[in-house]
């Protein structure tokens, strides 16, 4: 909306990077406690999936501190999350300085801030991990391709052709990185 | 084979190439391999009629030439090349099948052939196709271009009025910087300077439908919209289906905002509501409270224009004033002028300025009243006769008077010029465009208190500014001679920057931008708002939900969960007693002795509800009330032909069902000493529509049962801890109108009202014990003046008693219970 298409953003190395955390929550993935306290990432989005019993009060006290985004029924895959954040957020993605790291699987509060960690160590790289159905259970994506803006369009364009999570291996050859 | 055969063939190859695998199972148009004959050899040779409806549709530039000259079988391609849709029929001709179907919903209900109903019927019977769509497609002035983003700026008509002008500007301005489609519900002169101000002009009446079936490179990605003026609502659910993000621009006050639905689809939607003014957005807050609206998060107020306090010179005084001494014929040079401007009407306060004049008349002669605009028609019976027959009874225009009349045209300008101040009459009035004009020709402005937008501090601190009680022509007059006459300059103030768009546009961003909650799937309740209720609308419910939910605004309820949450967060006295359970059946052993109130003034549906629902039977007595003796004949047969024996109460036709329900239990009255009831009524309001059937139904299965199964509610009923038990409605109904009503009764309660009432009884029917209609007499007193039929739709006592309700059952210590049963169709 009146934001220009924009250009590759140059980051500099002496810039200390912000991690964007996409986090997914629910009863086959993590739980909703690893957001009791902030995380060092910002920002962080966290992805509610049904079942993830959220009072009122507790919601109110998250969106303090996180964009969240509640799906009442299941996605069909992970990059269908990522789509919906693109589309909803995409002024993160304009604004992003650092690395972004999107987590699909249980996980504990020290394994969050050590993927966050590393993630800010190959600013080129795109990795990604699967689990044994295939899914998206980790994608890291580093700060330089996170400043180009067709990433946020690219994620959008594979959903709109209905591809499902094997489909990031384009994100990878495109703007390049190491699948892990 | 002749040449233009061969075209023939070469343009039936050309279009049936878009559809695969076509052309090898039918490479000749004329026979069709699924069929015995073609369509147009069954359906269409040999009709002149229809051949000429089918020859005009063509706009294939060859196809046409080949039509018109007779060639064999071009009539013949012509209609199998429309046969075979889309996206082939809206490229050669101004015939889409899918569009005729969603303009013509009655046909696609009836499962028709739309080409076939087209050119048999449709065509003689002036139905919409394709071809009036693109008649009301007219290309901008200006350019696409693709590194811009595009905005969408809908105005309600071209008209040169107040809104559509503000919406010329809005568009002049996104110009700039932005691709602009500009739309409207109607044409109207304005149309050439939208078109100099966008890259398209769409006129539609229908834009959910019409928008897919336009074709242009702009209208592939629009970024934002604007719906300039509440009246613009129609673009809502476009707006919702396309999830374009879009801000309403509201001028108009609540107050004449009806029916209320419509436009409270901004409050359900709009991203960002922004209001002219805080006087109007004022009015809003009612409304707003009613679908849970986040006022301070989700509107903004921006003027239409910026307050420029202007001048004139004194040259430029004296020449107006002689233009129009000359004009009315009186010498104004020294006099001391006062203006009005604008249509003609109550709305305008016309009236009072009139009367403000002949209140100075005699109080300062020198004194002149030039009211400039149109309006006053004397054959208009609505303001028009009575206006005009005043001003001739006050001697208007005449020698010696000091009130004149100007028609609306160039004298504006010397009017504003020519006066001292202006005396805005209004009544009712957002932020008139006239009082910022004269605001730039140095006018000093007299206003009623809380009649317009410029009552908000940012004006009344301006000294420009007199404000007089609401309504006080007297009040008015008085200020208006304490004035001193106008001061000339001979340099004025410049003018500030100030582009509307823009500050619109940045705030729905930063709207967007702040938003931090998303929701995405379907609700455990499935009701729509603006969308069908069948299964094809669903990913259209699904999409209006999640826009609501996103911004925690509510008009249907988002599952039972919210509910009980709402309820149990509420600390308020009335919330306190009210509870939902699920619906289930009963045995007639355990139903306790029960009395039912039917009000029937209208007996359409009695013998069908007598039928279906076993309970009726079960009733120790059935009081049913009616207005005529036929009717009461009627109920009587129709009830005792089920072997049910009514006792029937004649009663005037005041109070809608309620009233008639209260007087059951004067003193002496028919409801005796009986505790509980079931109160129901056969409402022609109810079965008028489709959906107001199946809301009936819906009350009734949860209150009653059917015909072999009791509803738990009277069980309910025997716990004397429960004052009332009615259906769980999805939708969340506030106060609506009513709410003017409450502070009327607050003191009579014994809590404050809650700011809405989360649950009662929708539709008015329901279980109620005998103490808590007691409640409800006394709250009202026995002598209340009711009001009489006709009565407005909403905001009568009428629809207060129906949200009272639960309140008159936890002033008695009782409970409210809500009975849901979500797979029971409410629309």
């Amino acid at each position: 909306m009146g934001g220009g298409q924009g250009t590759r953003r140059i980051l500099t190395q002496s810039r200390r990077y912000r991690t964007m955390l996409i986090i997914v929550i629910g009863p086959a993935a993590t739980g909703l406690d690893i957001l009791a306290d902030p995380l060092p990432a910002e920002p962080c989005v966290a992805v509610l999936l049904p079942g993830t019993a959220t009072p009122r009060d507790a919601l109110s006290g998250l969106l303090d501190r996180c964009y969240v985004l509640e799906y009442l029924t299941m996605p069909a895959c992970a990059l269908a999350i990522l789509d919906e954040v693109c589309h909803r957020l995409g002024h993160l993605f304009e604004t992003a300085d650092g690395p972004m790291v999107f987590v699909n699987r249980n996980v504990t509060r020290d394994e969050v801030i050590e993927i966050t960690r590393n993630a800010t160590h190959v600013p080129s790289n795109i990795a990604a991990e699967y689990g044994s159905d295939g899914s998206l259970v980790q994608l890291t994506i580093g700060a330089q391709v996170m400043a180009n803006p067709l990433l946020p369009r690219f994620i959008r364009m594979l959903q709109a052709r209905g591809l499902d999570d094997s489909s990031i291996t384009l994100l990878e050859e495109t703007f390049g990185g190491v699948s892990t | 084979m002749t040449a233009p055969t061969m075209r023939l063939d070469e343009i039936w190859k050309s279009y049936a190439s878009r559809v695969p695998g076509l052309l090898e199972r039918r490479p000749d148009f004329r026979v069709d391999p699924d069929l015995p004959s073609t369509f147009y050899t069954k359906h269409i040779a040999g009709s002149a009629a229809v051949e000429q409806a089918l020859a005009r549709l063509v706009i294939d530039a060859e196809l046409s030439a080949l039509i018109e000259a007779d060639t064999p079988d071009a009539l013949h391609l012509a209609c199998e090349l429309i046969r075979l849709g889309s996206p082939v029929d809206a490229e050669m001709s101004d015939f889409s099948h899918d569009l005729y179907l969603r303009m013509h919903s009655d046909i696609a209900r009836a499962k028709m052939d739309p080409l076939l109903h087209y050119l048999h019927h449709g065509a003689a019977e002036g139905r919409r196709i394709l071809a009036d769509l693109r008649k009301s497609q007219y290309p901008g002035k200006l350019p696409y271009s693709p590194d811009r983003p595009t905005c969408l700026i809908c105005v309600h008509e071209m008209s040169r009025t107040g809104a559509p002008i503000v919406g010329r500007d809005l568009a002049r301005e996104a110009a700039q910087t932005h691709n602009v489609i500009v739309s409207a519900l109607r044409d109207g002169p304005l149309l050439e300077e939208f078109r100099a101000t966008s890259c398209q002009v769409l006129i539609t009446s229908d834009p959910f439908n019409d928008f897919a079936a336009y074709s242009g490179d702009v209208l592939q990605k629009i970024d934002f919209a604007i719906l300039n003026s509440a009246v613009s609502r129609d673009y809502i659910p476009f707006l919702v289906a396309k999830d374009i993000p879009f801000a309403g621009y509201i001028h108009e006050y609540a107050e004449y905002l009806y029916p209320p639905f419509f436009f409270n689809l901004f409050l359900m939607f709009a991203d960002l509501v922004v209001f002219s003014s805080d006087h109007v957005r004022d009015s809003w807050k009612g409304r707003m409270a009613d679908f849970n609206f986040d006022c301070a998060r989700d509107s903004t107020i921006i003027p239409q224009r910026p307050l420029f306090l202007g001048s004139v010179t004194a040259e430029r005084k004296a020449t107006a004033r002689a233009n129009l001494s000359q004009m009315i014929g009186r010498d104004l040079s020294t006099a001391r002028i006062v203006c009005g401007a604008g249509q003609s009407q109550w709305r305008k306060g016309t009236d009072m300025f009139a009367m403000a004049a002949q209140i100075c008349q005699s109080r300062a002669e020198d004194t002149v009243f030039i009211w400039i605009g149109d309006g006053i028609v004397a054959d208009e019976m609505g303001f028009g006769a009575y206006m005009a027959y005043h001003l001739r009874q006050i001697g208007m225009g005449e020698e010696g008077s000091n009130l004149f009349f100007l028609p609306a045209g160039p004298a504006y300008f010397d009017v504003l010029a020519a006066s001292d101040a202006m005396f805005m009459s209004s009544r009712l009035d957002p932020l008139p465009n006239v009082v910022f004009d004269a605001l730039a020709y140095g006018c000093h402005i007299v206003q009623f208190e809380g009649a317009s937008g410029f009552g908000d501090d940012i004006y009344r601190q301006s000294e420009r500014f007199s404000t007089v009680p609401y309504g006080d022509p007297e009040a008015a007059a008085t200020a208006l001679l304490a004035l001193a006459p106008k001061p000339t300059a001979e340099t004025s103030a410049e003018k500030p920057d100030f582009n509307v768009f823009e500050m619109i546009r940045s705030r729905l961003r930063a709207r967007l931008k702040a938003q931090t909650y998303f929701v995405r799937g379907v609700s455990q309740i499935d009701t729509p708002v603006m969308f069908t209720a069948e299964p094809k609308g669903s990913a259209l419910r699904q999409l209006e939900f999640e826009k609501m939910a996103r911004y925690g605004r509510r008009y249907v309820w988002r599952d039972l969960e919210e509910v009980e949450q709402e309820l149990a967060s509420s600390d308020n006295w009335i919330h306190r007693h009210l509870r939902l359970a699920p619906y289930e059946t009963t045995e007639s052993a355990a139903l306790p002795s029960f009395s039912l109130h039917i009000h029937a003034f209208y007996t359409d549906d009695l013998a069908d509800d007598v039928q279906r629902y076993a309970l009726y039977r079960h009733a120790s007595r059935i009081v049913v009330t009616t207005d005529t003796a036929e009717k009461e004949a009627e109920i009587k047969q129709i009830m005792q032909a089920e072997g049910l024996h009514p006792e029937v109460v004649r009663v005037s036709n005041t109070g809608r069902d309620i009233l008639p329900f209260l007087q059951l239990f004067d003193a002496g009255g028919a409801a005796g000493q009986d505790e509980i009831w079931c109160h129901l009524h056969q409402k022609k309001s109810f079965s008028t529509t489709e959906s107001g059937d199946v809301w009936r139904r819906f009350l009734m299965r949860i209150l009653l049962g059917n015909e072999t199964e009791f509803s738990v509610a009277p069980r309910l009923m025997a716990d004397p801890r429960i004052g009332l038990v009615a259906p769980f409605d999805p939708y969340f109904l506030g106060w609506n109108d009513s709410r003017k009503l409450l502070p009327k009764f607050a003191g009579r309660l014994p809590g404050p009202l809650p700011e809405n009432p989360l649950l009662f009884p929708v539709g008015n029917m329901f279980w109620v014990r005998r103490s808590v209609v007691l409640a409800m007499k006394a709250l009202f007193g026995q002598d209340y003046p009711w009001p009489n039929e006709p009565i407005a739709n909403d905001g009568t006592e009428f629809h207060l008693i129906e949200r009272l309700w639960p309140a008159m059952a936890s002033q008695q210590e009782l409970d409210s219970v809500f009975l849901h049963k979500l797979d029971e169709k409410r629309v």
